[in-house]
């Protein structure tokens, strides 16, 4: 019976040591597969970014110039957003492929998941604002020539411990 | 009676506790080799990514407003305008991914090299991909230009999808036993990057 004993006790010993590695396995692959979520996150907002470049600074500017005089004519702090309905004969904006400029961005969000089952499904949420153009950092409520994007990038599945802040901002000019 | 008892119940944990550290020893020898892989991989990846990151974020740059920036596009390769040196002259830069063969000394069967020409000058094989593919958008990504684009749709191309994977060149073998049909016979740790990215950076201000 002491054989019995003494092999049960080292069996429990070992199973304690394999759990603790095989542990200690997924720690280290969960590090290697957040590395990939990370370069893949960052992907994802270098590229939103690049799209948002593409577009114009505002509705007013889209087809034509807004100047210090006039800037009343660039959308209101509080109606920064896509436009669901847009004004006839422009498309309904649900998206990148018709929106016309940054602030349709705002309170925007998009889930991608066409690298499922290679590195995941991610989500990437917009927020846009006017900034104070001497200080980048401060949100006005009122307009400005400035917009700052501010976008968060998750990882959803699987489940990522990082998130991705990254910001952008667009001064809006023009030569007489 | 007892004492024999005894024995075989030993023995029998006692296998049992050896196939476990035998597995265990598996176990950790192919993942600390794939683990080890996944992070040489993303380092060539990184290093890739950078080079091509680069140039593509200008492209475009320098060319007269209206001037077509993509010359030549296929799902492989593209060639496109770019004030390299700021002299106020585009470059011609030309990206395009090999064929499998010109690395056929490597384990791996599917890694290519790829490669960058300035001008038509020296070919540069600037790193080692599995995958290397390009999509083409107009503007706002509303419609995919089929490729390979025709010359007259080339001046529609106002956004580029770059897609790239790389795995490691060396091969972790499996059994032969555990390879189904149509798999591969090594596993392969794998790194992917996409990324878009304007043809032009005047499109709309």
């Amino acid at each position: 019976m002491s054989n019995v004993m003494l092999t049960l006790g080292s069996f429990i010993l070992l199973s304690t040591i394999l759990v603790a590695f095989y542990g200690n396995l997924a720690v280290g692959e969960g590090t290697v597969s957040n590395a990939q979520a990370g370069i893949n996150q960052l992907t994802y907002a270098t590229t939103y970014m690049e799209l948002a470049n593409g577009l114009s600074f505002d509705e007013a500017t889209v087809d034509s110039f807004v100047t210090a005089a006039s800037i009343d004519r660039l959308t209101a702090p509080s109606n920064l957003g896509m436009d669901f309905p847009a004004l006839y004969p422009e498309p309904d904006e649900t998206g990148f492929t018709t929106f016309d400029d940054i602030d349709d961005l705002n309170n925007f969000t998009i889930t991608d998941s066409s690298l499922f089952g290679i590195s995941g499904v991610f989500k990437t949420i917009f927020n846009v604002h006017y900034v104070d153009p001497m200080n980048l950092n401060l949100y006005k409520t009122t307009r400005t020539f400035v917009k700052r994007i501010d976008m968060v990038v998750v990882r959803l599945y699987p489940v990522s411990m990082d998130t991705l802040r990254y910001s952008m901002t667009m001064g809006y000019f023009h030569f007489d | 009676m007892a004492m024999m008892l005894d024995i075989l119940i030993s023995m029998t944990i006692g296998s049992i506790l050896l196939l476990s550290i035998m597995i265990a020893g598996h176990v950790i020898n192919e993942n600390s080799q794939l683990m080890n892989d996944q992070v040489v991989v993303q380092k060539m990846l990184i290093s890739n990514a950078q080079l091509v990151e680069g140039e593509f974020r200008n492209m475009g740059m320098g060319v007269p407003e209206g001037d077509a920036t993509v010359l030549a596009a296929t799902d492989t390769s593209i060639t496109f305008l770019s004030d390299l040196d700021r002299d106020g002259t585009p470059e011609q830069l030309k990206y395009w991914v090999g064929s499998p063969g010109e690395l056929s000394s490597s384990q791996n069967d599917q890694d290519r090299l790829l490669h960058r020409q300035v001008d038509g000058g020296m070919v540069a094989s600037i790193g080692v991909v599995t995958r290397f593919s390009l999509k083409y958008f107009s503007q706002g990504q509303m419609d995919t230009l089929l490729s390979p684009v025709d010359s007259a749709d080339l001046e529609m191309i106002k956004v580029v999808e770059i897609t790239m994977e790389v795995q490691n060149p060396a091969a972790l073998y499996r059994d032969k036993r555990d390879v189904k049909d149509g798999e591969r016979d090594a596993l392969y740790s794998s790194s992917l990057w996409r990324q878009t990215r304007l043809a032009s950076q005047n499109l709309k201000r």
